[in-house]
């Protein structure tokens, strides 16, 4: 592959990831009100999908052009007007300004982004490898003596709970049964691996949109936890003990708790008080629509080929 | 501060237990694991030159004492690992229960319990 075919594909894979994402984005934002109506599990599926569909068609978009741009020279003649999808006529991409500085750029901002990502994954790994020396083990908690209040759960093979001391201390026995059952319920969802990969997702999707739909994600996972926890102690204890970890950290004027893009604990109160729904996650249907996607994308090869190099080309 | 070490954290857990101690009282304590004098003596010096351990000199022995608890030393390492996460945000790094700065407002929270009240009431 010639670098000019290589930087007429990066436009497409941009302008497509750009496109899929800011459509899926707009579809959640859309159907909000009743993805809120059916329960955070849904509202959590239809995020994670939103951020991490249009990676895979995007990809499947651009692999289906090259394959019909490819293997036929015949394909070009005609054309000679117009840049080229294909390995080898990739020249002419270089002879426009616009392409150039759309595939470094978004190069560069896709660098950039990845960097922040793993960089802040590492800083956490090795923020909660320390806070794990010194915190005292227990057999379902590990309690970090500290002034802040926080609780939160890590490890991706073997899930631990964290709680500081401050938080610990402020809730009465059967809050803290609520908070742990929270948080095994973020374990339980697999939200610590899936987080990992939405979290890279939106660094991929169109810049505000993977933003929004990462804290869309965030918002619904707690929510989602809250449902569960209430489920397994009552709904009252849990609202009750995310209201006093707030005052304990109130009291204490330090900033506490990670600062998750969380729904307000108004929402979070409000919801886990009125017994709502928990939803169920659309795993079946969006393997579905994708699924669908990708063989229309397929069948459609040749013609969005054609119609994608007459617009950017 | 950063956790300490292996060694580093044994010898403290030792000056924790009993102090002070000089180089060769804490080289008795550990001496199953027959650790070089110097070994004992540069690290006990490294704790000090961190500010974990504090001394006083007698005739020709340093006396080493802790300079703050262990207590201390946890709340430490932890409020060192966590502020930058807390001050820049990780999410979503973290899966964490509560985010406090979402609903600190007094009366916000006054009027959440009255509601958690109610329900209870309700039951």
């Amino acid at each position: 592959m010639s670098f000019g075919s290589l930087v007429g594909f990066g436009v497409l894979a941009v302008v497509l990831m750009t496109a899929f994402s800011l459509i899926a984005a707009s579809g959640v934002a859309l159907a909000r009100a009743q993805l809120r109506q059916s329960g955070p599990a849904a509202e959590r599926s239809a995020a994670a999908w939103a951020l991490m569909a249009p990676i895979g068609l995007a990809l499947a978009s651009v692999v289906a052009i090259a394959v019909r741009g490819s293997g036929s020279v015949d394909h070009c003649i005609g054309h000679e007007h117009h840049a080229h999808f294909c390995l080898t006529h990739g020249g002419a991409w270089l002879e426009r300004p616009w392409a150039l500085a759309v595939a470094a750029a978004s190069s560069v901002t896709f660098l950039l982004r990845l960097a922040v990502v793993v960089g802040r994954r590492s800083r956490a790994r090795s923020a909660i490898a320390q806070v794990r020396r010194v915190a005292e083990p227990g057999e379902r908690v590990r309690i970090a003596l500290s002034d802040r209040v926080f609780c939160f759960v890590a490890g991706w093979r073997r899930p631990e709970v964290f709680v500081s001391s401050c938080a610990w201390n402020a809730l009465s026995s059967a809050e803290r049964e609520a908070v742990l059952a929270h948080e095994h319920a973020h374990a339980a969802h697999g939200d610590l691996w899936i987080g990992a990969i939405v979290d890279l997702a939106a660094a991929l999707a169109a810049p505000l949109a993977g933003s929004w739909l990462l804290a869309r994600w965030a918002d619904a996972s707690e929510r989602l936890c809250d449902v569960r926890a209430a489920r397994a102690t009552d709904p009252e204890t849990v609202a009750s003990a995310l209201v006093r970890l707030c005052r304990a950290g109130r009291l204490q004027q330090i900033p506490a708790g990670f600062t998750a893009p969380a729904a307000t604990l108004e929402d979070r109160v409000r919801a886990v008080l009125a017994r709502g729904p928990m939803g169920s996650s659309f795993g079946w249907i969006a393997w579905s629509v994708i699924g669908a996607s990708v063989a229309a994308i397929v069948m459609l090869a040749t013609q969005l080929h054609h119609a994608l190099e007459t617009l950017l080309g | 501060m950063r956790a300490l070490g292996e060694l580093e954290e044994r010898l403290m857990t030792i000056m924790w237990d009993e102090s002070p101690l000089s180089v060769r009282d804490v080289c008795t304590r550990v001496k199953r694991t027959k650790l070089a004098y110097t070994t004992v003596m540069t690290t006990l010096d490294r704790l000090h030159t961190k500010g974990l351990l504090a001394r006083t000199k007698q005739g020709n022995a340093f006396f080493y004492l802790p300079a703050i608890d262990r207590a201390e030393y946890q709340r430490r390492v932890v409020e060192a690992a966590l502020a930058p996460m807390f001050e820049q945000g990780a999410a979503p790094v973290l899966a964490a229960f509560v985010d406090v700065a979402a609903g600190a407002d007094e009366d916000n929270l006054a009027r959440l319990e009255q509601l958690i009240a109610e329900h209870k009431r309700r039951k």
